[in-house]
């Protein structure tokens, strides 16, 4: 395994559940060793470093403010009390005390919307300012700083948490917007924004803030390959944190990384050996602690692997509790460990182990391999050949299927996001047979920048979804101020006949087609008819993919702008067209990032796939030439007057009785120069 | 004994290459100018070998020639057998080539615009319209799971389940001012079975809704699943979708 087991902690470090919550990024780690740089990645990053130049001040500009865009909100305050429309009860603690527990419970139930515009309503009233500094004001600017920070809107979060953080750091609020923006940090792309703001949390502020606030300084640090600042920031990371278990293990994987296998088998065993670890880590770790233990196991086996003490890897892998999501890899490193150990027993005894478990899991054709290596070293050939061709025979259609689907971007998407949704990929309509499609399903490794591409994509387009409601709610509000008695119908068109509904329905039959050409292909159907199609198919694609851009173009409603009321909506009405307009376009490019990564998995599900086929062909002919050596020492040791074992039992006559006959065995003289069978001949 | 004989194999073949071109009397060694590309072409053989199939690259999917890789590194005779790793040893392009491309910042301006933008919009829609619309949802059946939810108004999303969302008693999923007149509550549902997630089902309804001048609606949506396909269907090869959406409105205020 060697460098391999590496890249493959780096791996699980990336796709760990533990690490959701840290954002799930792809540390330093998960890069490839240092002998075999990707040139095509070095590449785009320079490219990009020029290209990125002009909007990288930009950028700079924009993080430096946190912006809660609360001045719009106060510009309608002021129009509507100019027209006598805005709300006359007063606010009061107790109505704050009141109102803030049912905002909580919508939160709690997923309505965060709701809960945003609740708050929003509170929150930009000019009567709340008074009340700004009580505990129930705090409150309510935690919960709106932390609602906008989980749907994603990072800037205006900033700008009410950051309100908080001036307070005292002992205090609730304080500690929960500590919380609230470091977690914002971890789901981030770019943590090091929240850093500016978290700068304000004192040295003597609690450990636990502090601790937090290191962790995320040394996962920014690692995102940009600062591995000594990584280090020493996780470092400083106490045992109050909940992050403890994750820096330490971390820095575990950063010395591994560097060679120091000492030391960082030091920090494994630190959250590995429950000696070792600080009491009250596992209270503050919560569940994470224990999912990050069992990875800390599988970092020391793995290190123990690297230096060959075989004895000691097993140890390590055995301590992973078998209700662990880790046990497959557990088992399948112990099975690896022992056959270059060369104890093919223990080999042969933790595959069984790993059987036994009945589920699928991302190993499942490393190991169909390696238990038929194992054969082959135990000398049972015949076994071996047949895994081993039957290892052929599964997978090779698998793999011809990747390289099939990795054309088609639907397809790709389909069953990637089948195997992230958990859902069965043979319903994906991938155009290839059930087998196939729930084996790749089950081996295709998603790596975490795909769950964090996806999560990107899905805020946006809940947001955009919501937009849609939003520009529906300004057309109805410019109505009625137009005509205030007057109620009609607000949605008169027929059902399902809007144009994002035809553009839905569009879509939907391209992708049904597509899919009806790939089963044709599947099926060898080859014609001229069949070529037209597939190119009247990408004509439309592309009228396809026009026609949802130009979506928000017909829904835009030009109105005159203007510091009252109609004006502040039509001001809001021509925003909302233009972002939904620029949301389009960054949406295309969001998508094909996650192609791109939906691709580039496929692309090493094939490279694996095709290793494995090369390996189990070159198994098969090691299986005919260890039958052959086997016939050759038959033939030598019949030569010598020793039978083999299968030949000797045929020489016993009870072998060869009928149910109706009787064997006499001979009791007469024994003669020296008889020969009177095969007993005690090996 | 495998990996020696390799080895050994491998020693001897490199010392007849060395042997060969030492040999006095043959032809002249080219000049490095033209040997450069020949190096070169018989490095990058390997790597088109090896590569997995790009996209349009027609040439390396059609025979499957490729599943005889690229030969083995030259280095690899060099190697103490006790250092060589396992010929199981998965290579580093198997990986991941690291941390995705962040996003540009635009992105986190743009979802910052529209989640402030929809807030502004609900605030004034609670100042402006005294009609309200509630939406209850209540979900029946035993062994249904839901996968996604959703409740739409008017096409816009205003209700997205979160994980492990279950309505199994009523729960208030929507509440919020809108104009009074006709307006368009959806349901979109994926649901697949806790006895055989194979089986999954997929529902979109919509139903037009009243809402009239300084009123409440409630909207009370009952999403029914009386399936028995992944229970009977594996069996006897005959199952039954049930599904059913009722929505009753109400004024309650």
């Amino acid at each position: 395994m060697r460098f391999g087991s590496f890249l493959a902690l780096a791996w699980a470090l990336g796709t760990g559940p533990a690490f959701a919550q840290a954002g799930g990024a792809a540390p330093a780690g998960a890069n490839p060793p240092a002998e075999s740089p990707p040139a095509a990645s070095a590449n785009p990053a320079g490219a990009a470093d020029t290209a990125a130049a002009p909007s990288a001040s930009a950028a700079t500009t924009y993080d430096d403010v946190a912006d809660t865009r609360g001045e719009a909100m106060r510009a309608y305050q002021t129009a509507l009390d100019s027209k006598k429309l805005s709300a006359s009860a007063p606010l009061s603690i107790q109505r704050l005390r009141d109102e803030l527990p049912a905002i909580e419970e919508k939160i709690g139930a997923g309505r965060r919307d709701e809960a945003i515009g609740d708050l929003v309503y509170l929150v930009e009233s000019p009567r709340f300012e008074p009340f700004a500094g009580s505990e129930e004001g705090k409150a309510a600017l935690f919960l709106l700083g932390d609602s906008l920070a989980s749907a994603g809107a990072l800037q205006p979060a900033r700008g009410y948490l950051t309100r908080l953080l001036k307070g005292d750091p002992g205090d609730t609020s304080y500690r929960r917007a500590v919380h609230s923006l470091v977690d914002a940090g971890l789901a981030s792309d770019r943590p090091e924004v929240i850093l500016k703001d978290l700068d304000a949390v004192p040295p003597s502020a609690p450990d636990e803030l502090t601790g937090d606030v290191n962790y995320l300084r040394g996962r920014a640090a690692e995102l940009q390959k600062k591995s000594d600042e990584a280090l020493a920031a996780y470092a400083k990371v106490g045992e109050k944190s909940r992050f403890w278990a994750q820096a330490t293990y971390l820095s575990g994987v950063l010395e591994v990384e560097r060679q120091n296998f000492k030391r960082g088998e030091q920090l494994f065993c630190k959250v590995a050996d429950k000696k070792q670890t600080p009491k009250r880590a596992a209270l503050f770790g919560g569940s994470d602690f224990f999912r990050v233990r069992d990875l800390a196991r599988l970092g020391l086996g793995r290190v123990a692997h690297e230096q060959y003490r075989f004895d000691d890897a097993r140890y390590y892998y055995y301590l992973v509790p078998h209700d662990s999501e880790n046990i497959t890899e557990a088992l399948y490193e112990t099975a690896t460990t022992r056959y270059e150990a060369k104890d093919y027993d223990g080999a042969r005894q933790a595959l069984d182990d790993l059987k036994r478990l009945k589920v699928n899991h991302v190993y499942e054709d490393e190991a169909y391999i390696l238990d038929s290596y194992v054969d082959l070293a135990t000398c049972h050939f015949p076994q071996a050949d047949k895994k081993l061709d039957a290892f052929i025979k599964r997978y090779e259609p698998v793999r011809d299927a990747a390289r099939r689907i990795v054309k088609d971007g639907a397809a790709m998407k389909a069953l990637v996001d089948a195997v992230r949704g958990g859902a069965d990929p043979a319903s994906a309509g991938l155009g290839v047979p059930d087998d196939t499609a729930r084996a790749l399903g089950s081996l295709l490794r998603v790596d975490a920048g795909y769950g964090r591409a996806a999560r990107r994509l899905s805020l946006l387009d809940h947001q955009l979804s919501g937009l849609r409601r939003s520009m529906t709610e300004l057309d109805e509000v410019s109505s009625k101020l137009s005509a205030q008695k007057e109620t009609r119908a607000q949605s008169d068109a027929g059902l399902s006949a809007s144009p994002a509904d035809k553009v839905a329905r569009i879509e939907s039959q391209i992708r049904e087609l597509k899919r009806l050409l790939r089963e044709a292909e599947r099926t060898g159907k080859k014609g001229p008819d069949l070529e037209v199609l597939g190119k009247e198919l990408a004509g439309l694609e592309v009228q396809a993919r026009a026609a949802r851009a130009s979506l928000s173009d017909a829904a835009a409603a030009p109105a005159a702008k203007g510091v009252d009321l109609p004006g502040l909506i039509a001001s809001d009405r021509q925003l909302a067209t233009e972002l939904y307009q620029k949301s389009s376009v960054l949406r295309l490019a969001a998508e094909k990032q996650q192609l791109d990564l939906a691709q580039d998995s496929l692309q090493r599900l094939d490279l694996r796939l095709s290793r494995l086929l090369r390996r189990a062909r070159l198994g098969r002919i090691e299986t005919v030439l260890g039958k052959k050596r086997a016939l050759e020492i038959e033939i030598e040791a019949l030569s010598q007057g020793l039978l083999p074992q299968t030949i000797v039992d045929s020489l016993d006559a009870q072998r060869f009785l009928q149910d109706n006959e009787e064997f006499w065995p001979f009791e007469g003289e024994d003669w020296e120069d008889e020969y009177v069978g095969g007993e005690g001949l090996r | 004994m495998r990996k020696r004989l390799v080895l050994l194999s491998l020693i001897a073949a490199a010392s007849l290459v060395s042997a060969a071109t030492a040999q006095p009397g043959k032809k002249a060694v080219a000049p490095k100018e033209e040997a450069k590309p020949d190096a070169g072409k018989a490095k990058a053989e390997p790597d088109k070998a090896d590569r997995p199939v790009a996209a349009g690259d027609a040439s390396a999917t059609g025979g499957g020639n490729d599943d005889l890789g690229a030969p083995p590194p030259k280095d690899v005779a060099e190697q103490k057998p006790e250092q060589k790793p396992s010929p199981l040893t998965p290579k580093p392009e198997e990986f991941p080539s690291g941390a995705a491309k962040p996003p540009p910042f635009e992105y986190d301006k743009l979802l910052g615009d529209i989640a402030t933008l929809r807030s502004r919009v609900a605030a004034l829609t609670t100042t402006l319209f005294a009609s309200k619309l509630r939406v209850v949802v209540e979900t029946k059946g035993d062994d249904a799971r839901l996968a996604s939810f959703n409740i739409t108004l008017d096409d816009g999303v205003v209700f997205a389940a979160p994980d492990r969302f279950s309505a199994d008693d009523e729960r208030t999923v929507y509440e919020h001012a809108v104009a009074p007149g006709h307006h368009v509550v959806g349901v979109e549902i994926e649901r697949y079975d806790a006895r055989n997630k194979e089986y999954r089902t997929w529902q979109s309804s919509r139903f037009s809704v009243v809402i009239p001048e300084n009123k409440l609606v409630d909207a009370h949506l009952q999403v029914i699943d009386d399936s028995d396909m992944a229970d009977d269907f594996p069996s006897d090869a005959d199952g039954e979708y049930d599904l059913r959406v009722k929505l009753r409105a109400r004024v309650v205020q």
